[in-house]
Order: C-alpha cells, then sequence, then structure tokens
C-alpha cells in the first residue's frame, strides 16, 4: 500500500483515522448537513447523500451562511460528526463550530488545513488516512 | 497574541466564569489565525433563532447562562424560527416552539434587546463609521459593513456571544484595513434602479465576485438605504459578499480610493440584459401564487407605508396568503400609521420577529411562493420543495388580490 505524507496547519488538536470522503465542491453546513443522520443534503452538490459520519471529510472551503457553526455543533452534538477535516483553507465558522464541539461535547475531532500538496489532488474517496490535528500531519494509505 | 491588563484577567477568571470561558475560545481561534491582539467591539447583533441553531446552540446558550454571564456591549438578536403572533395558526409543533421559547428566554437573561431582527440598525443599533462591532446574520453584516462603513467579520453562530460577554474579538479579517480594500470593479449601466433590479444585482455580483470585495459603480444617486440593504443581501447569498463599496453612496469608498491604489483583480460589467436573464432564471414556477412572502431582509418603515397603500381596501383571494416580516420595532411604528390595520384586513399577516427563511415553511402546504426579494428566492427553494416566483412588490399584490 502507498503511503503519502503531507504537513500543513493544524487547526483543532486530535487523533484520528478513516476512510476519505472527498468533495471537490465547496460544503454548505448550514442547510447542507443534516446533523441528526450525518448525511450530505445539499442536493445542489455530487455527494448528495452520502454519509459523513466516521470518515475523514475532505472538502476545498465552507460556505453559506454564519449558521454553519452550531449546524456543525449539532451534528457533533448527535454523534454524527466526521472522523476528521481537512481543507484548503478552514474558515472561522468552520473552526468555531469544532472547538465547540471540543469544549461542549468533548470531541476531539482533528482539523488540518494548507498542506503542502493538494488534499483534493492526493487524497481520493475510500483512502485510508490518519490525522494528526496538533502537528498538521496527514497520513494517506492508498487504496 | 498580545492581551491587556483587562484581557487577561478576564482570562484567567477574575471576572468570572463565563468571560473566562469567552476569552479562552478567542484567544484559541485568534491564535490559530494569526491575530496580534483584540480589538474592542462597540456591539454585538446575536442569532438565536432555533431553526439555526438547534439543540445544541441552545446548550450553548443555556450553558452561559449556567455560568452566571451577562452581555456587557450592547447586544441585539437575530429574528426567532416562529412568530409569536401567528405560529399556533400556521402549523408549527408545540415542541418546537417551546424549544424556540428557552432560546429567547436563555438570551434575554444573559441581557439581549428583544429587536428579533436581521434589521438590528433600524432598531438602535447603529455604530458609527469606523467602529469595530461583532454582527452575525449574512445581510446585518454586509450593512454593517458597506453601508455603515462599521467593520466585522461574518461572526459565525455562537461565537458572537463571545464577544458580547467580552467586548472583544480577535483581530483578523474585515478588522484589518488591508483586507477591505476594493478587488473586483463591477460597473452598472442600466440607468434608474428598481428595488427588485438591485436585488437581482447583488445576485449578480454574489455570484460573480464570491468572497472577494466588490466595488460597485454607476448606481444612481436615487439608491435608498432599503436598496442597499437588498442589494448587500443578495450578493451575501448567492455569493460570500461581507463588504461592497460604492462610490458616491457608501462612507468608506468616500474617505479614499476604495481599491487603496491598487487595480482592480478584475472588471465586471452589468447592464439590462443581465439583469432581465438573472431575473428569468430566479422565477422557477409554472403556476400561480399561493403564498406571498415579503420582509427578507425585514421590512422598514417606508415599505410597510408602500405596502399598506397597496393593500388597502383589497383583500386576497380565497386560499391565498400574504406574509410579511418585520421587526416588532418597526411593527409598532407602522401600527400607530395605520399600515398594521391596512395591512392586514387585507387577510395578510404580519409575522413580525420571525425569519421566514429559518421558519418551518416547509410544514405548510403552499408550494408556489411568491417574493419581492432575491435572498428569500435564492434560499427558499434549496430549503424547502417550492417553486418561486420573483416580482416587483406591486406585482406580487396584483398576483394575490382580487376575488
Amino acid at each position: 500500500m502507498e503511503k503519502i505524507i503531507l504537513k500543513g496547519r493544524g487547526i483543532l488538536a486530535g487523533v484520528a483515522e478513516g476512510r476519505a470522503l472527498v468533495s471537490d465542491e465547496q460544503i454548505v453546513w448550514s442547510h447542507g448537513v443534516e446533523p441528526w443522520k450525518g448525511v450530505i443534503d445539499d442536493s445542489k452538490v455530487k455527494l448528495h447523500g452520502q454519509s459523513i459520519k466516521g470518515r475523514v471529510f475532505v472538502y476545498p472551503y465552507g460556505k453559506g451562511s454564519t449558521s454553519s457553526s452550531t449546524w456543525i455543533l449539532e451534528t457533533i452534538r448527535c454523534g454524527n460528526a466526521p472522523a476528521a477535516i481537512i481543507n484548503r483553507e478552514t474558515e472561522l465558522i468552520i473552526t468555531t463550530g469544532f472547538l465547540y464541539g471540543q469544549l461542549l461535547y468533548g470531541a476531539a475531532i482533528p482539523v488540518v488545513d494548507q498542506l503542502d500538496q493538494d488534499p483534493l489532488a492526493v487524497i481520493a474517496t475510500g483512502d485510508l488516512v490518519r490525522v494528526d490535528g496538533a502537528a498538521g500531519i496527514v497520513e494517506v494509505f492508498k487504496s | 497574541m498580545e492581551l491587556t491588563a483587562y484581557e487577561n484577567q478576564m482570562l484567567e477568571g477574575a471576572h468570572g466564569p463565563a468571560p473566562r470561558f469567552a476569552m479562552e475560545v478567542l484567544v484559541k481561534l485568534g491564535q490559530i489565525y494569526g491575530a496580534d491582539r483584540m480589538v474592542e467591539v462597540a456591539s454585538a447583533q446575536i442569532m438565536a433563532h432555533y431553526g439555526s441553531l438547534h439543540d445544541a446552540g441552545l446548550e450553548l446558550a443555556e450553558k452561559f447562562v449556567a455560568l452566571g454571564g451577562r452581555f456587557i456591549i450592547p447586544t441585539t438578536e437575530d429574528p426567532l424560527s416562529i412568530c409569536e403572533r401567528h405560529w399556533r395558526d400556521i402549523g408549527i409543533a408545540e415542541e418546537y416552539a417551546a424549544k424556540q421559547e428557552r432560546l429567547r428566554q436563555a438570551v434575554l437573561t444573559l441581557g439581549a434587546q428583544p429587536v428579533w431582527t436581521c434589521t438590528p440598525y433600524f432598531a438602535g443599533n447603529l455604530p458609527r463609521f469606523g467602529q469595530n462591532v461583532s454582527w452575525a446574520e449574512s445581510s446585518a453584516v454586509s450593512f454593517a459593513n458597506s453601508v455603515l462603513g462599521a467593520r466585522t467579520n461574518r461572526t459565525p453562530a455562537g461565537l458572537n456571544y463571545c464577544a458580547a460577554l467580552t467586548g472583544r474579538m480577535p483581530r483578523m479579517g474585515l478588522y484589518r484595513p488591508e483586507n477591505r480594500r476594493g478587488q473586483v470593479l463591477v460597473r452598472v449601466e442600466a440607468g434608474e434602479l428598481s428595488s427588485l433590479d438591485y436585488n437581482t444585482l447583488g445576485l449578480i455580483i454574489g455570484k460573480s465576485v464570491g468572497n472577494r470585495v466588490p466595488v460597485v459603480e454607476g448606481l444612481p444617486d436615487s439608491a435608498g438605504v432599503d436598496d442597499l440593504k437588498y442589494l448587500g443581501a443578495a450578493a451575501a447569498s448567492s455569493g460570500v459578499v461581507a463588504l461592497y463599496h460604492a462610490p458616491g453612496l457608501t462612507p468608506e469608498a468616500m474617505a479614499g480610493d476604495p481599491f487603496g491604489g491598487e487595480e482592480p483583480l478584475e472588471r465586471l460589467r452589468v447592464g439590462r440584459d443581465e439583469l432581465t436573464a438573472m431575473r428569468r432564471e430566479m422565477n422557477t414556477a409554472s403556476g400561480e401564487a399561493e403564498l406571498g412572502v415579503v420582509g427578507c431582509p425585514h421590512y422598514s418603515v417606508p415599505e410597510m407605508q408602500q405596502l399598506a397603500g397597496l393593500l388597502k381596501g383589497q383583500r386576497l383571494k380565497p386560499g391565498r396568503e400574504l406574509w410579511v416580516y418585520t421587526s416588532p420595532t418597526v411593527y409598532e411604528l407602522a401600527q400607530g400609521m395605520g399600515c398594521v390595520a391596512d395591512i392586514t384586513s387585507s387577510g395578510a399577516r404580519i409575522m413580525d420577529g420571525n425569519c421566514l427563511i429559518i421558519s418551518p415553511l416547509g410544514k405548510t402546504p403552499f408550494r408556489t411562493i411568491i417574493t419581492d426579494s432575491a435572498k428569500a428566492a435564492y434560499y427558499l427553494p434549496s430549503e424547502h420543495e417550492v417553486q418561486m416566483i420573483y416580482a416587483e412588490t406591486a406585482e406580487l399584490v396584483s398576483a394575490l388580490v382580487g376575488e
């Protein structure tokens, strides 16, 4: 199995491993991800209907309303959050949601961005990915 | 990050557990995003609609109450997910209403002003030019930055509680002057513009510029505050526009070159043909309108007067509804002017303090909706299974009244 190591900015600490779910489109959490099932509910994106629960969720940026932070927090509260988040650029709105998730529900979900290679080019859906949020290190095991 | 003595006291808990929790969040975020220090914020605009905050946001608000928190700067509130006046007769579930009531009580206990509006600038929350504030709700953020020349980021829901509890935010994003410069030049060549044209123009700008700062030239001198409100709300819906400049109309563009001496990254022209094409694109309905919705963002006093003039002496057709969204403040003024009576005697309902996008509209039987708001026309079909008619206010009234 080929192993690739990416280094970037550790946004939030935590260590997690899971199968990647990769979106090449922006993700709107507010009204776009269903917190009570952990499913992408935005008919405008290709991953519509896919579950994010337990996945290493890779997408370029967040988009949309300032309430995305509380949609993320509700997803965490319901136990349907991804295992880790990898972005090209993680917006304040996304970070706030996951930071509150740590503080309120003890969910240490690692968030990493600004990697030395484009995660959308390197990581494919289904790859096994290990994320160390404190160190900002992503290990990709190509399947 | 460099903190003042007072900020350090808050962080160490000298002012109680709620400011300590809030400062920990703000310092952590400031460190992640490379803020050099905090800015003092003069006011906060907070979200308290259960439809966006859910149980998690309710638990967050109640946590701040349990920690004994008090807002230390003037803090206004976005609309609620239900209208106190009408939720029972439009089929909202008791449990949903009860959760919204708990959230309303929590923010009032923390010291919020009960304005319940996305237009807090019409209800006493009015920062001066250049002042830092911490606002949420994309249209209010755009209005504060662009029309008032105050400074705010698109504060995430939940984070502005921390601003209200401490009066601070990390100095990043639009708090830094270098991030407020224009990047894209939008030249409008369409002569005089109607209210709907400003909405449509905002949609085109948002789609084209994404999250960059547009400089909009060529708007007529007749552009009013409500026109700019709609332009900003629409651009913040189809794009992530938190700030635009309009030379001759918005204050920061008059204080100096909005491009800061740089060349625009991109130039764009919008004429009458582009406005017509976008208006057509927003019309997705084939049938007749069943429900009309206006007031997204909330209707102002002049808009209530205009609607009252259109509806006076008219009746809605059988089976048709018209829901008018505004703030409790504007409602009271409109009532004093007799506008509320003219509007409601037609059969229309005024949903003061409520948001039409956040409300559980999908639970109602209406599937063809007419609106005079680009933001409503943009969001409602993605959140509910509805088709939209997008029209001027007078056309909307004509479609709904009669025998």
